[in-house]
């Protein structure tokens, strides 16, 4: 890509991303809705918030919460991608699907599987008062609420941790290893540092994703105690009655103002970072460490994860989805039934629901990784601020919280002209989703870039060929294996989003994710269940035929 | 009522049989233009509360009688309407009705102007509450009920009246503690309703009750799914003011879910529909909204337990609570569609009786 392609992609996600912003920082200093007439510059919301102590409350449990998730899903979620990528650990090809699922439902329907487990009257919490004679913990507090986020985080870190694991050189490992150092010792002291940079980075995202977390603690916070930022939010919106989007707005302006210098914490960590790692992907095989004696209580640990993060939730949603009853006094085994099922499958909205969510996960979400992989080749292995202006910007839509960035990327499609005619089509809620899964994408497309050597692109333009066709014939190809994994990736996350398109959705492009918030209001959790269920079952098949396609060719 | 229920499609299959432009039951000649204009417009779109689950009979009636008139209907969050309606109402063009159960903030809508005038013609058969101005009709009467856990609750503490929420949260605090639940008033438009109006009926009663909730540190949520959900599996074990609508149709499944008409008085909702002046299509969205009203559309409403508002019919509750069918309509207080509603919504009002709550129950 010439200079002028570069900027110029740049700039399109930078216009992409900064209007709805702006929208809403502008939004913060007004009196009233932006597109009403008596709307006049005011301040009275930023008084209004810095004033509230509440916010400050929700504020600092906010700050805990991220903090207190972040060390433990980093940790295990490290632990576990380099078990998996670089260890003889049993069965280490079959683990690694699993250890995803957690991003396969929405957090609300994570919560609510929570809560059917290990809730006071949940099915497990029952059997161990059997067992007992009493419940040994609270879901609503807020330690539960900090280690059901971290355990259940753990794959946004494995996702970074492994890719990047993936591509070092196992050379140093093997020495070290040879050399008489503990499978430990080799990890923490060779691979590690090696792979910090990406740590580091998944760890930046965790922390705002802790910050910005909304359906665990909507569920899991006792409705009297804790309250975080995005519930605070949540209750601000209505407080003064009609929906006041300035108070809205100020909340965002707070969570920029956290996010900005994260990120440029971030970029100095990786500046620091990048000084270790001499060893970038070549080519070369890799060799598995033997993790010895060690082997059999790995897999332990990763299986007790699994079932507190995994099959606890999911196989009580599962069970609740084909009960009419549960909890104190309720006897499953009569209780079972298909009803939920049949009902669902007459919901006039079932067929379109599940065939937009398919294609906007498949299609959209191919289309999107194609978007990253442009903002990507524009600004691969170019030094210039251009690039750290992108850093900065593709981070951003992660610091507002989903229910405001649909909302903004509502009022672009409505109040730019050009636009409305897309609004309530598929593309406006794709556009949505691809925006505010950016600095994921981006990053996941980045990473199979870095690991292409040089080298082989500097082959082909000596060999004569133009910019253009060294990235068709020698880039693409090379990382194609990589880029099909970012596919199945978002196409995971695309499955389950809705917030993001909520204002976009109209009739015909309705979403799984939309029908769920439409049924849970009117208290049908029987048929929330049976299709968070549906929802389920399409990412596991989507994702399982994902993998046997690209297994052929690529292994 | 089953035999009324039995016949109803057979009533349906030879109206339309007879025709399919044929005037509503009981409207009068000069409809048809109305009729007319709103088959050429050819479309309508609703924004509503009511999930399209329930809705599926009605729409297919109502496409089954105006073939040429294609009807797009989104079901979404009452705040997600308001930020809708009067974000697009900003650029010119917005649904053609709006048909929610958060009369409140309908209210608000209709009161700052986003209302158009219509006088329907089955305006006469609408009592006075359910009627504001030509502008916002109500289309439903749905009372509000008490739920109990059949497993956990003792018949001798099964709650007939408020009075005896208040002795059970006052007399058995220890037992009821962190048992008893309602809609979430401070981040809820729908329990912040219930909580007004009864406020307006009976002041110190609705003070006395909050209280005593409070002592027995009541859990509120928003958002009915939640509610019932942890109602019907005893995580509490007696709910306030739900909507019967939702709870019967749980009910059908899981029988541990008691209801109860609270005998002292029984709050009525009722969905609140308008049609907005910014409305593309205004004729059909006024078609919509008197095919609600219709006996055809009331009565096929009534068989999802959302009662007719007309009083030329009579809500049979039995469907709602069977072996209660004779409840005293005296004791019935319709939440009447007018200013009050939307008084509730100004911020200083709304703040002062927010925290007047807060203090009472304790909550956030």
């Amino acid at each position: 890509m010439n200079r002028y392609a570069r900027i110029m992609v740049i700039a399109i996600v930078a216009v992409t991303i900064l209007t709805p912003m702006g929208l809403v920082l502008y939004q913060s200093v007004l009196s009233a809705p932006f597109f009403m007439p008596k709307a006049e510059f005011s301040l009275y919301a930023f008084k209004y918030i810095f004033t509230d102590p509440t916010f400050y409350k929700a504020l600092g449990t906010s700050l805990l919460v991220a903090a207190g998730m972040t060390p433990i899903s980093v940790l295990i979620g490290v632990a576990f991608a380099f078990l998996v990528v670089r260890t003889d650990l049993p069965g280490g090809k079959w683990i690694e699907p699993f250890i995803m699922f957690p991003m396969f439902i929405s957090s609300i329907i994570l919560a609510f599987g929570y809560v059917v487990a290990l809730g006071p009257v949940g099915v497990v919490s029952l059997a161990v008062r059997d067992l007992v004679g009493f419940i040994p913990w609270n879901i609503y507090s807020l330690p539960s609420l900090i280690i059901i986020a971290g355990l259940t985080h753990v794959p946004h870190v494995f996702i970074y941790a492994s890719s990047a694991l993936r591509n070092l050189n196992s050379e140093a490992e093997e020495a070290a290893r040879t050399a008489g150092g503990s499978p430990f010792r080799v990890a923490l002291t060779i691979s590690l540092p090696m792979v910090l940079p990406a740590i580091l980075y998944s760890s930046v995202l965790l922390l705002f994703l802790g910050i910005e977390l909304f359906g665990l603690p909507l569920i899991l916070a006792d409705p009297a105690g804790a309250m975080v930022l995005s519930t605070y939010l949540y209750d601000l919106v209505t407080f003064l009655g009609a929906p006041s989007y300035q108070l809205m707005a100020v909340v965002v302006v707070v969570l920029i103002a956290i996010a900005l210098p994260l990120v440029f914490m971030q970029r100095v960590l990786l500046r620091r970072a990048d000084l270790y790692v001499s060893v970038k992907g070549k080519a070369s095989q890799q060799e598995r460490l033997r993790l010895g004696v060690w082997r059999w209580p790995a897999l332990v640990v990763i299986f007790a994860w699994l079932i507190c993060s995994v099959i606890i939730p999911i196989a009580a949603l599962i069970m609740r989805s084909f009960v009419t009853t549960w909890g104190e006094g309720a006897v499953l085994l009569d209780s079972l039934t298909l009803h939920h099922y049949e009902t669902l499958l007459r919901h006039p909205n079932l067929v379109r629901g599940v065939v937009n969510t398919v294609l906007i996960a498949t299609v959209g979400g191919a289309l999107a990784v194609a978007a990253y992989t442009t903002i990507n080749l524009a600004v691969h292995r170019w030094n210039s601020g251009w690039v750290r202006v992108l850093d900065y910007v593709a981070l951003l839509p992660r610091a507002m919280p989903g229910i405001v960035a649909g909302l903004s990327i509502f009022w672009i499609f409505l109040f730019v002209a050009p636009l409305r005619p897309l609004r309530e089509t598929l593309v406006s809620v794709w556009l949505a989703y691809t925006m505010v899964w950016l600095a994921y994408g981006i990053r996941l497309v980045g990473m199979s870039l870095m690991q292409i050597d040089p080298e082989l692109q500097e082959a082909g333009r000596v060999a004569g060929a133009t910019p253009a066709r060294v990235r068709w014939t020698v880039t693409i190809p090379l990382i194609r294996a990589g880029l099909i994994g970012c596919w199945v990736l978002i196409f995971v996350l695309f499955a389950k989003e809705y917030s993001a398109g909520l204002f976009l959705l109209g009739a015909g492009s309705e979403v799984i994710g939309s029908m769920l918030v439409s049924l849970w209001g009117t208290g049908a959790i029987d048929l929330v269940t049976a299709l968070a269920v549906v929802n389920i079952a399409i990412s596991g098949i989507g994702v399982a035929l994902m993998l046997l396609v690209v297994k052929p060719t690529h292994r | 009522m089953r035999n009324v229920l039995l016949s109803i499609p057979i009533l349906l299959c030879s109206t339309v049989w007879a025709s399919s432009q044929a005037l509503l039951e009981g409207f009068p000649e000069s409809y048809a233009e109305t009729i007319k204009a709103a088959t050429e417009e050819g479309a309508v779109k609703i924004y509503t509360t009511t999930d399209i689950g329930e809705m599926g009979d009605l729409l297919d009636a109502f496409k089954q009688r105006f073939p040429g008139i294609s009807v797009e209907y989104i079901d979404s969050g009452s705040a997600e309407i308001y930020n809708k309606v009067t974000a697009e109402t900003a650029t010119g063009q917005t649904a053609d009705l709006i048909w929610s159960s958060t009369m409140n903030l309908i209210m608000d809508l209709v009161e700052t102007g986003y209302a158009a005038e219509y006088e329907s013609p089955v305006t006469p058969m609408l009592p006075d509450w359910a009627k504001y101005k030509n502008l916002a009709y109500g289309t439903t009467s749905e009372p509000l009920v008490f739920a109990y856990n059949k497993r956990l609750v003792p018949p001798e503490d099964v709650p007939a009246t408020r009075a005896d929420i208040i002795k059970l949260a006052t007399e058995k605090t220890d037992a009821y503690r962190g048992k008893i639940t309602m809609s979430a008033v401070s981040s809820g438009m729908f329990g912040y309703m219930v909580y007004t109006s009864e406020l307006k009926k009976d002041k110190d009663g609705t003070l006395a009750l909050l209280g005593a909730l409070g002592k027995a540190e009541v859990k509120t949520y928003n958002g009915s799914g939640t509610l019932i959900e942890k109602l019907a599996s005893g995580e509490h074990v007696i709910g306030l003011n739900l909507i019967g609508s939702y709870l019967s149709t749980r009910q059908k499944t899981d029988p541990n879910l008691g209801l109860i008409f609270p005998s002292d008085y029984t709050t009525v909702m009722s969905r609140v529909a308008f049609v907005p002046h910014a409305a593309k299509n205004p004729n059909a969205g006024r078609l919509f909204l008197d095919f609600l009203l219709s006996k055809e559309g009331q009565t096929l409403l009534t068989e999802r337990s959302m009662f007719p508002v007309r009083t030329d019919m009579s809500a049979d509750t039995s469907y709602l609570i069977p072996g209660q069918a004779d409840v005293p309509s005296e004791t019935f207080y319709p939440i009447a569609i007018d200013t009050a509603l939307s008084d509730s919504m100004k911020p200083d009002v709304r703040v002062e009786l927010l925290d007047q709550y807060k203090k009472l129950t304790g909550t956030q």
